[in-house]
C-alpha cells in the first residue's frame, strides 16, 4: 500500500512527535509498504495566522502523486491532517500539543488579543467537519480519547506504540539514584520533585535527564535546586541514546509525574528496563500503564507524598527490584508493537 | 543564522531536486547555521488545482519559530518559493515550465489542459509580481536564468553547485559501451539515441540507466529497438544502485546526454568527474554550461544523423575520447564548484 503520513513541520523544534512519525514510517516500510512523510510547515504564532494556515492545508491535493494513487493517509498532526483525502485515518496525540507546550496546559490559553479566540473557533469548526470524514480515529492515549469524546462526542480507540529503541533497554545492578527523564517544561513538573527533595529523610539522589527547549523553566529549576544539599539532584541536560539507556539500566527507579495527555514513553521505558515507577494519581497517561503497588508507587501530587515514596524505594531495594520485574512482565503482556500499530492503522 | 529552505514535494518521488535541498541544508549546517527544510506537497493536475497550491503557499507562515524570528528563507521549487518571508532569497531550480518554455509543446501539460491558458496566466502573473519580493534571485544554471529573463524580464545569476557524492567518482580503462543516464522520459529523449544507433556505421553499444517514469514511452523504446534489430546493442538497466552507477561511469567510453532543454543536469558533471567525454545536443540546455565542443566532448544538432556521427566518432577514436574525458575532469576542477561558496552567496 502507498501510505502518506501527515505531519506538521514546526521548524527548529524537535520532540517525540517527530521521532514517532519517523518510526511509523520505518515500521510501514519494514512491513513492505511504500510510506512517506507528507509535511506542511506550521507556526502557532501569531495566533491570527493559524486559520490561514488551516486553509492552506485544505487547499492542497494529496490524493495522488505524479500519476500514482496514494492509497491511504495517516494524519498525525494539526493542521497537516486537514489535507483532504478520501481514505484517511487519524492517530492523534494531544492535537494541539505545541500550543499546550507554549501557553500552558490548555488550548484555552490561546485566547487573547491577537486573534486567539478566533483561532480556537476555527480549529473547533474545522475539526467538527473533519472527524466525520475520516475512516477511523486512533489516539495515542486513553486520555486523549476521553477528551475527544467530551469535546466532539467522538468514539476513538487508543493505539500504543513501543518507545524508540525498545529492543535496547536492559537492567543492571541498581545504583544510588532515581532517574527523571524527559524534557524540562512545566507539564513535566520537575519543580514538584525538587520540593519533594527538600522533604526526604534518606539520602535520596535524583538525576534529571532531559533537554530544555526554552531557557526560562531551566533557570527556575536551577534556582529552586540551589538550596538543596549538593548531590541531591543533578541536571544532566540532553543525553545521547547510549547514556540514556545506561541511566535506565543503572537507576534504582524512574520518576514520571507529567501532567500530559500523550502516551508516556518514560513509563514504558522504565518497564522495559525493569525499574519501578514513582508517579502521581493525576498523571493520567502514566496510569494507563502502571499497576499501583505492583509496578509503581502512586501518590497524591504533593511534595510530602512523593518524598515518602522516594524514601520507601530508597530503603526497600528488594521490593524495588521485584516491582521492576513485575513492570517488565506487564509490558510484555500489553503486546505493544509496531507490527500491531501498522496492522491496526491499515486495517 | 537561522535559515529555512523551502521546497515543493511530490510525495514518493525523489530526484535531483530533493537531493539538492538536502545537500543545501547539510551545507548550511556545516557552515554553522541552524537550517531546516520545509516542504509543501504539490500535485500539478488537474491544472485548475495549481492556483490552489499557489494560494496555499502564500497562506503559510515561515517568518517565526517558537524561539524568535527566522532570519532567511531560501526558496527552491515552484510553488514553494511563493511562501512569504521578509528576507527571502530565491535559488530557482525551475519555474513551472508548462507555463513558459513548454507552453504549446508536445510535452507541456498546461497547453492541452482545460483552463490551461488561464492557469498559465495566473502563474505568470504571480511569478512577475512575487519573484521580485526576493532580496536576491539566483538560479541553478544559465539556462534557468535565461528563461527567467526571457519570460519574466527578471535578472538573476546562476549559482552552480557540485553534484551529490562528487568525491565518489573515479575512472578506469574505457570498455566497449557508452552510457546514457537519466529517467526514461520523453524530455530526456532516449529515442534520439535509439534512432541514431540505427544509423551508426559502427557497432556502437549503449547502456541506459534510470527509472522509467513514463511507462508508454519506455515500452515504445523497447519495441523500436527490436524492430530495428539493435536489441543486442542496447541495455536497459533501469534504476541502478549508487555503486553500480559509479562503476558504469568509470568504465564507459563516453556519456550521451541528449535531453531537451535540461535545467542543470547532474549527469554532465558526473561524466566530467569520471573523466569521460560528453555527447550532447545544441538544445539540451544545462549540459551546454559545461561541455566545450571538441575539447571535453561533442555538441551536435538534435537529429539522429548528427548524433550517429558523434557516436561513431567517439567509438572509433578512443584516444581522443580519453583525452576529452581528461579535459572534462580538468574543467570540473577549474570550475571550483563547492557548497561553502554557495552558502556564502545565498546568505550574503
Amino acid at each position: 500500500m502507498r501510505v502518506g503520513i501527515l505531519v506538521a513541520q514546526t521548524p527548529f523544534v524537535y520532540g517525540r512527535a517527530e521521532t514517532q512519525a519517523q518510526n511509523l514510517c520505518a515500521a510501514l516500510r519494514a512491513a513492505g509498504h511504500d510510506a512517506e512523510l507528507i509535511g506542511l510547515p506550521f507556526s502557532w504564532c501569531p495566533p491570527n495566522r493559524i486559520a490561514p494556515q488551516m486553509l492552506a492545508a485544505l487547499l492542497l491535493d494529496i490524493t495522488e502523486t505524479s500519476g500514482m494513487r496514494i492509497d491511504r493517509v495517516i494524519g498525525l498532526q494539526f493542521p497537516a491532517y486537514l489535507m483532504p483525502h478520501p481514505d484517511k485515518v487519524l492517530w492523534l496525540s494531544n492535537p494541539h500539543r505545541t500550543a499546550a507546550d507554549i501557553w500552558g496546559q490548555d488550548l484555552a490559553n490561546l485566547a487573547g488579543p491577537d486573534g486567539g479566540n478566533a483561532a480556537m473557533h476555527a480549529i473547533q469548526e474545522a475539526e467538527t467537519r473533519l472527524f466525520p470524514e475520516v475512516k477511523r480515529v486512533f489516539t495515542q492515549s486513553a486520555r486523549v480519547g476521553e477528551r475527544l469524546r467530551q469535546s466532539f462526542g467522538l468514539v476513538s480507540q487508543p493505539l500504543y506504540h513501543p518507545p524508540p529503541l525498545d529492543q535496547d533497554f536492559t537492567c543492571a545492578e541498581p545504583e544510588d539514584f532515581f532517574l527523571m527523564p524527559g524534557p524540562i517544561h512545566n507539564a513535566n513538573r520537575h519543580s514538584l520533585i525538587i520540593e519533594a527533595l527538600f522533604r526526604v529523610r534518606k539520602n535520596v539522589q535524583v538525576r534529571i535527564a532531559g533537554p530544555a527547549d526554552f531557557p526560562a523553566p531551566l533557570e527556575r529549576l536551577r534556582a529552586q535546586a540551589s538550596a538543596l544539599p549538593s548531590d541531591r539532584v543533578k541536571l544532566l541536560g540532553r543525553v545521547n541514546d547510549a547514556e540514556r539507556l545506561s541511566l535506565y539500566a543503572r537507576c534504582l527507579g524512574v520518576i514520571s509525574i507529567p501532567l500530559d495527555d500523550d502516551q508516556d514513553d518514560v513509563t514504558l521505558e522504565a518497564m522495559l528496563a525493569a525499574k519501578p515507577v514513582i508517579t502521581c494519581s493525576d498523571s493520567r497517561n502514566v496510569m494507563e500503564f502502571v499497576v499501583g503497588g505492583e509496578t509503581a508507587l502512586i501518590s497524591e501530587p504533593s511534595p510530602e507524598a512523593l518524598a515518602d515514596n522516594m524514601d520507601r524505594l530508597w530503603s526497600g531495594r528488594p521490593r524495588a527490584r521485584h516491582m521492576g520485574q513485575q513492570g517488565r512482565a506487564h509490558y510484555d503482556r500489553l503486546g505493544i508493537s509496531w507490527d500491531n500499530v501498522v496492522a491496526t492503522l491499515l486495517g | 543564522m537561522r535559515v529555512l529552505v523551502a521546497n515543493a514535494q511530490a510525495p514518493f518521488i525523489r530526484g535531483g531536486a530533493e537531493m539538492l535541498a538536502d545537500n543545501l541544508v547539510t551545507a548550511l549546517q556545516a557552515a554553522g547555521h541552524s537550517a531546516e527544510l520545509i516542504t509543501i506537497p504539490f500535485k500539478w493536475y488537474p491544472a485548475q488545482r495549481i492556483p490552489d497550491a499557489m494560494l496555499a503557499a502564500r497562506l503559510l507562515e515561515a517568518t517565526q519559530w517558537l524561539g524568535g524570528s527566522i532570519d532567511r528563507l531560501i526558496g527552491l521549487k515552484f510553488p514553494a518559493y511563493l511562501i512569504r518571508h521578509p528576507h527571502k532569497v530565491l535559488w530557482l531550480l525551475h519555474q513551472y515550465r508548462g507555463a513558459y518554455d513548454l507552453w504549446d509543446t508536445d510535452i507541456g501539460d498546461l497547453s492541452h489542459a482545460p483552463d490551461g491558458r488561464a492557469v498559465r496566466d495566473f502563474i505568470r502573473t504571480a511569478d512577475a509580481a512575487l519573484i521580485p519580493e526576493c532580496q536576491a534571485v539566483f538560479t541553478i544554471s544559465r539556462n534557468v536564468s535565461a528563461r527567467l529573463q526571457r519570460f519574466n524580464g527578471i535578472e538573476s545569476r546562476p549559482l552552480y553547485h557540485p553534484p551529490p557524492n562528487a568525491s565518489q567518482f573515479w575512472h578506469e580503462q574505457a570498455q566497449d559501451f557508452l552510457l546514457c543516464p537519466g529517467r526514461i522520459n520523453p524530455t530526456k529523449r532516449q529515442h534520439l539515441v535509439v534512432e541514431a544507433l540505427r544509423l551508426c556505421q559502427e557497432e556502437v553499444k549503449v547502456v541506459f540507466i534510470g527509472m522509467a517514469d513514463a511507462a508508454d514511452y519506455a515500452a515504445a523504446l523497447l519495441v523500436s529497438c527490436t524492430a530495428a534489430n539493435i536489441g543486442h546493442r542496447v541495455q536497459w538497466r533501469g534504476r541502478v544502485s549508487e555503486t553500480e552507477k559509479l562503476s558504469l561511469y568509470a568504465r564507459c567510453l563516453g556519456v550521451v546526454i541528449p535531453p531537451l532543454d535540461e535545467d542543470y543536469g547532474y549527469v554532465t558533471l558526473e561524466a566530467m568527474l569520471s573523466a569521460k567525454p560528453v555527447l550532447t545536443c545544441t538544445d539540451s540546455g544545462g549540459p551546454l554550461d559545461f561541455v566545450i565542443d571538441g575539447e571535453t566532448g561533442c555538441i551536435c544538432e538534435p537529429e539522429p544523423a548528427a548524433l550517429a556521427l558523434g557516436l561513431d566518432s567517439m567509438w572509433r577514436e578512443r584516444a581522443r575520447a580519453q583525452r576529452q574525458g581528461r579535459a572534462g575532469l580538468d574543467r570540473y576542477h577549474a570550475l571550483g564548484l563547492n557548497w561553502p561558496d554557495v552558502v556564502l552567496e545565498l546568505l550574503a
